[in-house]
C-alpha cells in the first residue's frame, strides 16, 4: 500500500486583488469576481506593475520578468516536501512532474527540477494538468511494488497567470502561481495511507480548456464549470458508495477552481464547511498544485482513521479521485 | 525488468510530408561549421521531413514561429494521429477497444491539455488519457512504465504515440542573425511514432527486457527549447563518448538478458545513428542491422526510435531481436525486443 509520507508548496508572492483587477477597467468589479468565482484574492510570479501597464499582451515577456519559474517554484515545494520527510534528495528514486505551463518543453520539468534538486532519479513528466494529484497517485498504485523505489517525488508546478490576458474580465480573476510537492512510499508508512484512486478523461472535449504554448489561456466557461460539478460530485459518491465515509469526521479536497463550484459540490452531499479544506478563496487556481496545496496546509490536523477524498476535475478533460486515511 | 510481460501488438509511424534538402538550406545561407558537420555525420542525417511549407519556410525562413506554426501542413497531433492509425491497422483493432492513450511530445501546439488528450479526441474516443514525457527516451519510458505495472491494472490494449514537429521551431537562419542557427536545420526533421502494446494480448513483438536510467549531474540535453529550438553543441556525444555510452548500455542489457540475441537489429540513439552503423561491427552488429531511422527524416527526438521500430515492422523474423537504446537529456532506456 502506498503512503504519502508528507508535503510542500510553493506560492508566489504577488497578491492580486479583486479590487485590482477592477481597477484595470476590463468590465469586471469585485462584487462579480466573489460571487462568480468566490476568490478574493490569487497569487502570481508577475508583478502588479507589469500586469497594470501591459496587461500581459505578450506572454513571452512574462517569463522574462516573474519572480519565479514553474521550475523554481517546484524546486522549492519539493525541497519543503524532502525537509518534512527528513529525506535528502539523492534518496529519492523516481522524480515524476505536471506542470500545464511548463518553462520550457526541452528538457522536461522533471528532469530539470531533479537536476536543480540534485536528484539523480529517473525522472519524467506525467501531464494531465488539474487532475495531476490523482494521476500520479493512481498512477503510482499500477506499479508492481517491487517496481517501485523507495521514495517518489511528486510535483505539480505551474505559473499560469503567465499565460492570462489580463484584458480579459473573467481569465485574470481565475489563476494562482503555485507549486505542490509530495512524497510518496510503497515501504514506508506515513501520515496518510492511499486506500482507492482512480483517474480517467474525455478527450472529445479536450478543447474545453487550452493554455497555448507561447499564448493564453482560454476556456469555455460555462461548459467547464458544469462538467467540474457534476463530475466532482460522481467522484465523491463513487467512495460514499464503496466506503464508510462520514462526513463529520471525514474531509473532502476538490480542485481548487472555484470557490462557489465547491460549494455546490459540498452542498450536494452535504459536506460541512469543517469538513472542506480549501485555498482558492486566497490563492486562485492553482491548478494541479492546488487541491495537494490544501492537504498541505492541514497536513497536521489529519488524524488517525480520518478519511480524506480528493476529487479534482480539470482540462483534457480529465477527473480522478484519490481516498486516503490518517494512519 | 522482472517479470511482467508485455507485447507490442504494433508499431507505426508517420512523416511530416515536405522533403527539405540540403540545397535548399545551402540557398538560405546556412552553411555547417567543421564541427558541426561531424556532429550531422555522427547522426547519419541526410535529408529531413518538415510540416512547414516549403515556399513558406524558404521565404521567411520561419522567423515567427507562430506563423509557421499558423501555415504548417500538419500538426503534431495530426502526425501523432497518423501513427496511431498505422499501428492499430498494424495491430488490427480499433481504437474503440484502446483503454488508455499515453502521449508525449516535445513540440506542443498547447501545454494543456496533454497531447494524449488532443490525439485521443482527434481518434474520437473517451478513454483515460495523459502525458509521460521523458526527451529521446520517451517511447521506451513509456515501455517501461506499462512494463512495471500490476497485469490486472493495465487495459487490454495500451496506444503509446511520440510526436514532435521541432521544424515548426526553427528559425531557420544563422545564430548570428537571431535564428536557432545551421545545425538545428540540418539534424531537425518531424515524425511521430506510435505502438500499441498489451500485456494481455500477444503479439508479433515481445517486450524482453528494458532499463531505465538517469544520468547523474547536469541535464545534458543536446537541444533547448524554451520557445525557439537551439542546439547546445556542447551535450553532444562525442565518437568516443556515443561508442563508451553504447557499449555500456550492450553491457547492462547482456548483464540482464541473458538470452542469446538472434541476428540482431541495433535501434540505438537516433541522435548518432550514423556513427553507430559506422561503428557497428565493433559493437557486434552487421552494419545493415543498425537502424538509422533519421537518414532520410530528420531526428524527431522521442519519436525517431519508433519510427525506426515501425519501420522494422514486415522485416523482423520469427525468433529475431531489436536491440533498443535510446535517451539523451539525461534519460536513457535499454532493452531487448524480440519477434515471436
Amino acid at each position: 500500500m502506498l503512503h504519502i509520507l508528507g508535503m510542500g508548496t510553493c506560492h508566489a508572492e504577488t497578491v492580486i486583488t479583486n479590487k485590482f483587477l477592477e481597477d484595470l477597467d476590463v468590465g469586471t468589479n469585485a462584487q462579480w469576481i466573489e460571487e462568480k468565482i468566490g476568490i478574493l484574492e490569487r497569487v502570481s510570479t508577475l508583478p502588479l506593475e507589469y500586469i497594470r501597464t501591459t496587461r500581459n499582451g505578450d506572454p513571452r515577456v512574462a517569463r522574462e520578468i516573474a519572480s519565479m519559474s514553474a521550475t523554481d517554484m517546484g524546486v522549492k515545494a519539493a525541497q519543503a516536501a524532502l525537509e518534512r520527510v527528513g529525506i535528502t534528495a539523492d534518496q529519492v528514486g523516481m522524480v515524476i512532474v505536471n506542470s500545464c505551463a511548463p518553462l520550457c518543453t526541452v528538457p522536461g520539468e522533471a528532469v530539470r527540477i531533479a537536476e536543480r534538486l540534485g536528484c539523480t532519479a529517473v525522472a519524467f513528466d506525467v501531464v494531465t494538468a488539474c487532475p495531476a494529484f490523482a494521476l500520479h497517485i493512481d498512477l503510482l498504485r499500477n506499479y508492481r511494488p517491487e517496481r517501485l523505489p523507495e521514495f517518489v517525488l511528486c510535483i505539480s508546478t505551474a505559473a499560469l497567470t503567465q499565460h492570462v490576458n489580463y484584458n480579459d474580465r473573467s481569465d485574470g480573476a481565475i489563476w494562482g502561481d503555485a507549486a505542490a510537492a509530495w512524497i510518496v512510499s510503497p515501504v514506508h508508512r506515513g501520515k496518510l495511507a492511499v486506500l482507492d484512486s482512480n483517474f480517467t478523461a474525455d478527450p472529445t472535449r479536450c478543447g474545453a480548456v487550452v493554455v497555448d504554448t507561447f499564448g493564453f489561456f482560454k476556456q469555455d466557461g460555462r461548459a467547464v464549470r458544469d462538467f467540474s460539478v457534476r463530475q466532482t460530485v460522481r467522484l465523491i459518491k463513487a467512495f460514499e458508495e464503496q466506503y464508510p465515509l462520514d462526513w463529520s469526521r471525514d474531509v473532502f479536497i476538490g480542485h481548487q477552481a472555484n470557490r462557489t463550484m465547491l460549494q455546490q459540490v459540498t452542498n450536494n452531499r452535504e459536506i460541512p464547511e469543517s469538513n472542506h479544506w480549501h485555498n482558492v478563496t486566497y490563492l486562485g487556481n492553482q491548478a494541479g498544485a492546488g487541491s495537494a496545496a490544501s492537504l498541505c496546509a492541514h497536513w497536521d490536523e489529519v488524524a488517525p482513521g480520518q478519511h480524506v477524498v480528493v476529487a479534482v476535475v480539470g482540462a483534457g478533460l480529465s477527473w480522478g479521485s484519490i481516498l486516503l486515511q490518517g494512519v | 525488468m522482472a517479470g511482467g510481460e508485455l507485447y507490442i501488438l504494433g508499431a507505426g509511424a508517420a512523416l511530416a510530408e515536405q522533403v527539405l534538402s540540403d540545397a535548399q538550406l545551402a540557398e538560405l545561407g546556412l552553411a555547417l561549421t567543421p564541427q558541426e558537420q561531424q556532429l550531422r555525420a555522427r547522426a547519419g542525417v541526410q535529408a529531413r521531413r518538415t510540416s512547414l511549407p516549403l515556399e513558406y519556410l524558404t521565404g521567411s525562413r520561419n522567423r515567427d514561429i507562430l506563423e509557421g506554426r499558423a501555415r504548417a501542413l500538419a500538426s503534431p497531433t495530426t502526425l501523432g494521429v497518423q501513427a496511431a492509425q498505422q499501428a492499430l491497422l498494424r495491430a488490427g483493432i480499433s481504437i474503440e477497444q484502446v483503454g488508455l492513450i499515453v502521449g508525449d511530445t516535445s513540440t506542443p501546439y498547447q501545454t494543456c491539455p496533454a497531447e494524449g488528450h488532443r490525439i485521443g479526441g482527434a481518434l474520437g474516443v473517451k478513454v483515460a488519457a495523459y502525458d509521460v514525457v521523458a526527451g529521446p527516451a520517451g517511447l521506451g519510458v513509456h515501455l517501461d512504465m506499462l512494463a512495471s505495472w500490476q497485469p490486472e491494472r493495465l487495459p487490454e490494449y495500451v496506444l503509446c504515440v511520440s510526436t514532435h514537429t521541432p521544424t515548426q521551431q526553427i528559425h531557420f537562419d544563422s545564430g548570428a542573425q537571431g535564428g536557432s542557427g545551421a545545425l538545428a536545420g540540418y539534424l531537425l526533421g518531424d515524425a511521430a511514432a506510435a505502438l500499441v502494446v498489451s500485456a494481455r494480448q500477444a503479439g508479433p513483438l515481445r517486450l524482453e527486457w528494458l532499463r531505465q536510467r538517469r544520468e547523474g549531474g547536469a541535464a545534458r540535453g543536446a537541444f533547448s527549447a524554451p520557445r525557439q529550438i537551439q542546439c547546445v553543441e556542447e551535450h553532444f556525444l562525442s565518437a568516443a563518448g556515443v561508442q563508451q555510452l553504447v557499449t555500456a548500455e550492450l553491457l547492462t542489457i547482456r548483464q540482464g538478458y541473458v538470452q542469446p540475441l538472434v541476428d540482431p537489429f541495433l535501434i540505438g540513439p537516433q541522435l548518432y545513428a550514423g556513427h553507430l552503423r559506422q561503428c557497428a561491427q565493433q559493437l557486434g552488429f552487421a552494419p545493415e542491422r543498425v537502424v538509422v531511422a533519421v537518414q532520410d527524416t530528420g531526428y524527431a527526438f522521442g519519436a525517431s526510435a519508433g519510427c525506426g521500430l515501425a519501420g522494422l515492422w514486415d522485416t523482423v523474423q520469427p525468433g529475431q531481436s531489436v536491440v533498443w537504446i535510446e535517451g539523451g537529456d539525461g534519460a536513457w532506456c535499454s532493452g531487448v525486443i524480440s519477434r515471436r
